[in-house]
């Protein structure tokens, strides 16, 4: 009965489309308290932690991030044994590390906000995880899929729940060799090189399944995240780092609904959406609207890496930049404020002038990223 | 020999011309005979004057003549002998007299026959005489009307009632002609034919001259002498210039005269005459230019019916149920425009011998076949082809019609410039056959045969093909005038399939099929003047297959899975009664009781009492064994409604009545899909109950040729289904636990104004409706906004429609339609919060905002070819423009969460003018 999620009638669209336009669109002014307790947690038995992040919703239109919950008092309870408060940080985030998971038991979250009110998860089991079996990549014809693969020989895990950390490694097109500095250009020292960088970014979509509905209990090539050929992602190397839970059927359903009503939606073939009840409830007041959920168990992880010569020949392609060199004259160059970018002098002898481009040609920070090369890579 | 006839008088008479004699007076006649032979009456006049006969003695031979006349002339003797025979006579003005058997002679010549030149004075004495068959029938028909008919034996009791009955048919393909009105006008007495062109009329006896109107044919009239109980078979000519005729809707006073309310009738002129979206004439689409009814989107197919779900409308192919009357989500409908003959739909007073859905009945009815000739008709669009064959199996007795329509539309995406598109896939085709045999004059046979196929796959891994298949068998027996009987047997099929290859580990095939068999039989009886009965019973077999998923290929890993079949028997019988108190007040009083068991093999879990049911909330299962009932539901659902007239040309008319239905669809998206699934009633889920009253106050002006109508109506709904948040129906063991129950309630107004005849004709209305619904739960978890009543998906308060048609003359017509009607409710999202690395919205309460308004303005111009009668081929072109305007309707609003920011979106469907051309041809 869960299968079906991935197999709407949502391709209809683009067929629409084809008469009609799609255009952006605005909401009426909608009024309403949106002022709501937000609860993400998750207890780890792999790394014996929790993390909880409280935050607030805000207005649709709202331009700022959401607020988080400060000064609340976060209390991780085992059934029918101790309790564990958890550490606040001025951004939202309670965490605790250290903790013995017991498998066997059940825990809850205790919140106690500094408005005095009072909140209560459902008991959550500690979800065992099989090992990732393989992190896979299959290259198409313009682009490129990720795919994951597990298995429970145990027949215990039925519902699995991943996210992702993607990080890789792109250039500048025109490595930036000088670097204005009280109206003279200097050259950068090999540490502060500009045109190696990397960029890590998480995943940001729902990717749930579940081997309910499937003659064994396994996997096999769920599709993660397909890259375009010829992007920055696909130029140098590129990594991505897996994580899956397995997770109860509570959390698969909501996730399902959320993925539901945030995704894909408003189409008349789209289900009508519906709030999403999570597992967190209030004391005082039954009809308190709390989102978000709260559960526990193991985590595991797989790491994988492709480097742009393993691509297959057809989509070995190389981002396209448009980087326009202009050559300036010296006079001009030290007219420049601090800071600017020129890639290198031109002229007979003594330098007449530089060659500059646009920034994001010269420095791969202006796209995102970081010259910091990350541990792993 | 009638040809022949002519021939020779026209001889004689040319003859006759060249002369100038007078022939009226040869002098006078005296006889006396008592019961003689016609011979007799002959030789008398040829003894005493020289007038001369010519007639055939087998059609006289048993004539009685009992004549006194003292000096009389030749006309007023034989127009006395021969009155109330079948015979006529003719005097021309050499002497001679023609006796004919059921047709006149005519024995001069046009005056202007050999000179074109002649003054018009000299013309009064002429008849005018042309030799086009349109001509001569005209001719024909004014002299069947001039002719008195006898029905019954002769007798001098003229005391009392006697009813006769027959058939209207069209003279040209001995069509029947459904909703015919056959009166008479002192004092006012009519009945409308029936769907087999049967009425049956009881008069007082005595002479009375009947009218019978149909439309877009010729009215016509027949003089009759009414002595006993008999027959009388009518022919009506159509009118062979159909521009000229009322195109919209039926008979002028039917409206306000008629019993019935809240019904509409359109004809496939009517349609045809409408602006086409994509170049085709669409029932379902004119039907939505009707007041009160409405579709949640343009492209989707679903009526909602007075505020009603679109599941809840009867939808009948030739009394046969069609399940999904779309092709491409509802861009077509599946009935093809060169079959059909008309459509009736019923949004109240929806008398006795309808029953099953809560809000209307859409009743489809294909035409038949041409018993006369062989003919032919199709037409191209730029989506789609037809053809059209029908023709006489065995003449004037069996005819068939046979109809296919197939889209190129596949062919259409390949040569798109989209990759999306390329990749797409759509098509359909459906295919209608009729047979109709005449075994006798007492017993007529119909089969009907019905088909769509669709299947598409649009950008998706996934593919989807439905289908819906009928067929129906129908017998009409005659016992007397006053009695006939219809019994109909019929098969319905929808079926639909899913299969996915994307990921060849996932691949499956899903399925899911309705059937249903259905017998009934209907009585009509014409107890007096006063009183026609109806009763009948009918029985409905249901068997579900509500779904099926095996693995598709040898390395899927789908396991096999299958709900359990469902089945159940919807019995009912019904009588109604139509009874006229006086000319001014009419009563039809029904009730139809019907009964319905959820029948086994199954195994139906039980809950625990006291909580919500929900999966965890299984405590055990039982088994049914086969035939076992799990559970019944029945009871009456009286039908009543009044009419009372005002004055000649208003009135005013009351309803009220209920309707059960036993099987619902189970939808939670806001269109009705394909994919959607149908549930029988059942142990948990228990049928809907609807009651609707409604008042109508009608009104024509200008001799019927401006219609006034006013209607309101309130409707309730109990055991309306609503679903929980993030429900899944399809391969659901336990939909029980993801359903609600809920009651529904309706209102509104209804005003119409129409003008059916003139150059220009159409309708203008204005709808005030409000829809909503209301969950009932004891369970604070299972209630939708806090339990309140809530906008339901199709509540549109304002909705105005105009429907025009200008002739310029015969040949060019131009329509325009312009529709506005309020957005549709939809569930904004209120706010965003992070969770899981992205914004996730909350969303309001239920249908709390609205999409922006629709309007919409469409034309069309219809060209016809020449009129010639004989031609190879008659043709005609229609050019379309849709959405005229280029308004950007939105057909939704949603709201997405990509890389981390909610964005939205309105999304038309139909964001500029369409324009289209049809060509369409008849031979």
């Amino acid at each position: 009965m869960i299968f079906i999620k991935r197999y709407n009638v949502i391709g209809l669209l683009p067929a629409l489309v084809f008469f009609g336009c799609l255009d952006p669109y605005s909401p009426p002014d909608v009024k309403g308290d949106v002022d709501i307790l937000v609860v993400d947690g998750f207890l780890s038995s792999t790394s014996s932690s929790i993390a909880v992040r409280l935050s607030h919703a805000i207005a649709l239109d709202s331009a700022g991030t959401p607020p988080p919950e400060l000064d609340a008092t976060v209390i991780l309870e085992e059934q029918n044994g101790a309790s564990v408060t958890l550490n606040g940080t001025p951004d939202g985030n309670y965490a605790r590390a250290g903790l013995s998971v017991d498998i066997g038991k059940q825990y809850r979250l205790h919140i106690k906000t500094s408005g005095g009110k009072e909140y209560f998860s459902d008991f959550v089991n500690v979800i065992k995880t099989p090992e990732i079996d393989s992190v896979a990549w299959r290259a198409g014809n313009q682009n490129l899929t990720i795919y994951v693969n597990t298995h429970d020989a145990s027949g215990e895990a039925r519902y699995f729940y991943w996210d992702y950390v993607e990080t890789y490694e792109h250039h500048a097109q025109f490595p930036a060799g000088y670097i204005m500095m009280a109206h003279e250009p200097r050259p950068l020292a090999l540490s502060e090189r500009l045109d190696q960088c990397w960029t890590t970014q998480p995943s940001t979509n729902i990717f749930i399944a579940s081997s309910e509905n499937l003659s064994i209990n396994a996997i096999r090539n769920f599709p993660l995240i397909v890259i375009p050929a010829g992007t920055p992602q696909l130029s140098i190397r590129y990594s991505i780092l897996v994580r899956q839970r397995a997770i109860s059927k509570e959390a698969y359903v909501f996730w399902t609904q959320l993925q539901k009503t945030t995704e894909s939606l408003g189409g008349l073939f789209d289900p009508m959406p519906s709030q999403v009840e999570g597992n967190v409830h209030s004391t005082t007041d039954a009809h308190e609207p709390i989102l978000g959920f709260f559960s526990a168990g193991e985590e595991r992880q797989e790491r994988i890496f492709i480097r742009h010569d393993e691509l297959p020949v057809d989509i070995r392609i190389y981002p396209h930049y448009f980087c326009p060199s202009d050559s300036i004259k010296l006079g001009a160059v030290k007219a420049l404020p601090d800071y600017t970018l020129l890639v290198y002098p031109y002229g007979m002898g003594l330098p007449e002038g530089y060659i500059s481009t646009s920034a994001i040609c010269m420095d791969c920070r202006e796209v995102g990223g970081v010259t910091q090369k990350p541990d792993f890579w | 020999m009638k040809t022949l006839y002519t021939f020779i008088i026209c001889g004689i008479a040319m003859l006759a011309l060249t002369q100038t004699a007078n022939g009226q007076q040869r002098g006078l006649i005296n006889v006396e005979l008592s019961g003689a032979p016609f011979k007799q009456l002959v030789d008398a006049i040829e003894s005493q004057t020289d007038y001369h006969f010519y007639y055939n003695p087998r059609t006289t031979d048993s004539l009685k003549i009992t004549l006194s006349a003292q000096n009389q002339n030749v006309n007023a003797v034989l127009g006395h002998a021969l009155a109330g025979t079948q015979l006529h006579f003719a005097v021309d003005p050499q002497g001679n007299i023609f006796v004919t058997e059921g047709r006149d002679i005519m024995t001069d010549l046009p005056v202007d026959f050999f000179d074109t030149g002649v003054a018009p004075s000299q013309q009064t004495l002429a008849s005018g005489f042309d030799y086009t068959a349109y001509e001569k029938r005209e001719k024909e028909k004014k002299l069947v009307e001039s002719k008195l008919y006898a029905i019954g034996p002769k007798s001098s009791n003229l005391q009392g009632n006697a009813t006769m009955a027959g058939h209207v048919r069209d003279v040209t393909n001995g069509e029947p002609l459904v909703g015919a009105t056959v009166y008479i006008e002192k004092p006012l007495i009519g009945v409308i034919t029936d769907q087999f062109g049967y009425y049956a009329i009881t008069l007082p006896k005595g002479r009375h001259e009947l009218k019978i109107k149909s439309i877009s044919m010729k009215s016509t009239v027949r003089q009759i002498m009414l002595y006993a109980d008999g027959k009388l078979e009518i022919e009506l000519d159509p009118d062979v210039t159909p521009l000229k005729e009322v195109v919209v809707e039926s008979d002028k006073d039917v409206r306000v005269m008629g019993m019935q309310m809240g019904m509409e009738k359109l004809d496939i002129k009517t349609m045809k005459n409408m602006p086409l979206a994509l170049g085709e004439t669409d029932i379902m689409k004119v039907v939505l230019a009707l007041p009160g009814v409405q579709s949640v989107g343009e492209g989707t197919v679903g009526l909602n019916v007075r505020g009603g779900a679109a599941n809840q409308n009867l939808i009948l192919f030739n009394d046969a149920v069609v399940y999904n009357p779309s092709h491409l989500f509802g861009f077509f409908s599946t009935f093809n425009p060169d079959v059909l003959k008309n459509v009736e739909l019923y949004k109240s007073g929806i008398t006795a011998d309808y029953g099953g859905r809560l809000s209307s009945v859409l009743d489809v009815s294909s035409r038949e076949g041409n018993l006369k000739k062989f003919q032919g008709s199709g037409g191209i669009s730029p989506i789609t082809g037809r053809l059209t064959l029908e023709g006489p199996l065995i003449k004037e007795k069996t005819s068939f019609l046979i109809g296919a329509r197939s889209t190129y539309s596949d062919w259409i995406l390949r040569q798109l410039h989209n990759e999306r598109l390329k990749n797409s896939q759509a098509s359909f085709y459906d295919v209608n056959l009729n047979v109709s045999h005449k075994i006798n004059d007492r017993n007529n046979l119909y089969l009907s045969g019905y088909m769509s196929h669709d299947k598409f796959k649009l950008n998706t891994d996934t593919s989807y093909a439905y289908s819906d298949r009928n067929a129906s068998i129908k017998w009409k027996h005659i016992f007397n005038n006053k009695l006939y009987a219809v019994a109909t047997g019929g098969i319905s099929k929808y079926s639909y399939t899913m299969s996915s290859d994307l990921n060849p580990v996932e691949a499956f095939d899903m399925n899911f099929s309705i059937q249903q068999i259905n017998g009934k039989v209907d009585f009509s009886y014409f107890l007096n003047a006063k009183h026609t009965i109806n009763a009948g019973v009918s029985v409905v077999r249901y068997s579900l297959q509500p779904g099926h998923i095996a693995p598709k290929g040898e390395q899927s890993t789908q396991k096999t899975m299958a709900l359990q079949h469902e089945q159940g028997q919807e019995n009912a019988i019904y009588i109604g009664d139509n009874f006229e108190v006086s000319p001014k007040l009419s009563i039809y009083g029904g009730v139809r009781y019907s009964f319905y068991e959820y029948l086994g093999p199954r195994n139906v879990y039980q809950y625990a009492n006291g909580i919500p049911r929900s999966e965890s909330s299984i405590t055990d299962s039982l088994y049914y064994g086969s035939g076992k009932s799990i559970a019944s539901y029945g009871g009456a659902e009286p039908r009543f409604s009044i009419r009372y007239s005002v004055s000649q040309n208003a009135s005013v008319k009351f309803s009220y009545n209920r309707m059960r239905q036993y099987i619902q669809m189970l939808s939670n998206t806001t269109a009705m899909t394909p994919t959607d699934i149908w549930k029988l009633s059942d142990a948990y889920i228990k049928p809907q109950v609807g009651d609707q009253v409604s008042l109508g106050f009608y009104k024509n002006t200008r001799k019927h040729s401006l219609e006034i109508s006013l209607e309101a109506y309130y409707k309730t709904t109990q055991n309306a289904l609503d679903f929980k948040g993030g429900a899944v129906l399809l391969l659901n063991k336990h939909i029980e636990t993801d359903v609600v129950d809920s009651r529904g309630k309706a209102y509104g107004v209804e005003f119409m104004l129409k003008r059916a005849a003139g150059k220009l004709n159409g309708w203008l209305s204005y709808t005030y409706s409000r829809s909503f619904l209301q969950t009932v739960s004891p369970y604070a978890s299972e209630v939708v906004n806090k339990g309140d009543y809530y906008p339901s998906n199709y509540d549109k308060p304002h909705a105005v429609n105009f429907v025009g048609n200008y002739k310029f003359s015969r040949r060019f017509n131009f329509s325009l339609n312009m529709t506005y009607s309020t957005g549709r409710p939809i569930t904004l999202p209120l706010a965003k919060y992070e969770l899981g690395g992205n914004y996730r919205l909350y969303y309001s309460d239920r249908n709390q905002y609205r999409i922006p308004d629709y309007f919409r303005t469409d034309i069309s111009i219809n060209i016809e070819g020449n009129h010639k009668i004989k031609k190879l081929a008659h043709s005609s072109w229609t050019f379309a423009v849709y959405n005229l305007t280029g308004r950007a309707n939105a057909y939704s609003v949603f709201f997405r969460s990509e890389n981390g920011q909610v964005k939205g979106y309105k999304l038309s469907v139909f964001a500029q003018p369409i324009p289209t051309v049809t060509y369409n041809f008849k031979f």
